[in-house]
């Protein structure tokens, strides 16, 4: 309380604490949910999901190339271009179009723009995802208006070769694996697998399986391997 | 307090919670429309999506049913509160007048506050966000004259 002017005294109203309307806690609400949305749609691998993915620092980086075989793999990303070979009894679904391949001979399936899943088991591949247009045995097929199409298939594809043509990301590859493994600009220094434990982080490189064999040419910042007789690290 | 004879019974009108299914629609636009463009939806973002939008429906239910009004032959009947309720019976009698309050955004969809005023009382009852208000007034009064005029029948004989 306080004196002022010709004697009066004021009453300080004591402040009154603002509380938090539930329509600003909704609409908050609202708008973070649109906000996660965009966010984990356009950038894929956000700190939430604990899968950051980031480009690799190439100074940090093991320069290697492979010959390995083939594990299973499960991808999902955008991929600029992927060539497919098969000869397998599959029908496959472009938008409302249906392809059906018999494995009677070898058939070639390219990607472009490719964004979505990719189930690699065995020596079958599932697609699961929508593309900006494809070339079926040298037949392109596209939407009008650009429209992106999605891909399908109705069974397992059995391919004999799958190549990814730009580099691709892969957070972490991590199998038994036999092989030869090339590290170096000039892969002067060789390691041999023989069913070893094979661990490469934040890889950044070409990626392509023909037949049985696994043939990656790029980055890691990381290679592990632990053999019975061999534990190597290689990292720079 | 016996209210076996309910004329009427009134709820907050869902007209009253339009902006909030509004976003729940833009929210399913929204994952519609990228979904359409192509691009995959994270698992996460579509469980998110999902809690928040089951959430706001629960939310906006349970709000809704909490609180109610009715009118009986001879008073108007208040509960508020769903967990904690709080009951009050005002004979028709105790009613001085009642107004009705709609603003500009609320008449679009008719709906709107009906503040009922009560004689020696400093508390009214203020029905929030009822579906149609006039109607519901123009009804509340026919039920309160033929209340009058069944007491004047009956005092009469």
């Amino acid at each position: 309380m306080e004196l002022g002017k010709n004697n009066y005294k004021y009453y300080q109203q004591p402040r009154e604490k603002k509380k938090i309307s539930k329509e600003l806690l909704i609409f908050s609400g609202f708008l973070l949910v649109i906000i996660v949305i965009i966010f984990t749609t356009f950038y894929d691998g956000m700190p939430i999901t604990g899968k950051a993915i980031s480009s690799v620092n190439l100074n940090n980086s093991v320069q290697f190339s492979s010959e390995l075989t083939r594990p299973d793999l499960n991808l999902k990303g955008e991929y600029s271009e992927i060539n497919i070979s098969f000869s397998s009894k599959t029908t496959i679904y472009l938008g409302e179009k249906s392809f059906a391949f018999d494995d009677s001979k070898e058939n070639s399936m390219i990607l472009s723009d490719f964004s979505g899943k990719i189930k690699i088991e065995g020596g079958g591949v599932i697609l699961d995802g929508r593309v900006s247009g494809a070339n079926l045995n040298g037949l392109p097929i596209k939407e009008k208006n650009d429209k992106r199409i999605k891909v399908s298939s109705d069974s397992k594809i059995s391919y004999s070769s799958i190549d990814f043509k730009e580099n691709l990301f892969l957070k972490k590859l991590d199998y038994i694996a036999s092989g030869v493994l090339y590290v170096g600009e000039e892969n002067q220094d060789s390691i041999n697998l023989d069913k070893d434990p094979l661990a490469i982080s934040d890889y950044l490189g070409k990626l392509k399986i023909i037949g049985e064999t696994l043939f990656l040419e790029g980055f890691a910042e990381n290679i592990d391997i632990e053999g019975n007789i061999k534990k190597i690290s290689i990292s720079k | 307090m016996g209210h076996t004879n309910i004329l009427i019974k009134v709820r907050k009108s869902r007209k009253s919670y339009s902006l909030v299914y509004l976003m729940v629609i833009v929210i399913i636009g929204t994952l519609v429309y990228l979904n359409n463009k192509g691009l995959t939806i994270p698992t996460i973002a579509l469980i998110i999506s999902g809690g928040f939008i089951l959430l706001l429906i629960k939310f906006t239910e349970v709000h809704r049913i909490k609180d109610w009004w009715a009118i009986t032959d001879s008073a108007l009947i208040q509960s508020l509160g769903l967990i904690n309720k709080n009951i009050r019976e005002v004979r028709f009698s105790s009613i001085s007048d009642m107004d009705i309050h709609k603003p500009f955004f609320k008449r679009f969809l008719n709906y709107g506050d009906v503040n009922i005023r009560l004689f020696l009382n400093d508390t009214s009852i203020n029905m929030k966000d009822i579906s149609r208000p006039e109607k519901f007034v123009e009804a509340f009064q026919s039920i309160i004259s033929q209340n009058r005029r069944n007491s004047h029948g009956i005092g009469q004989e």
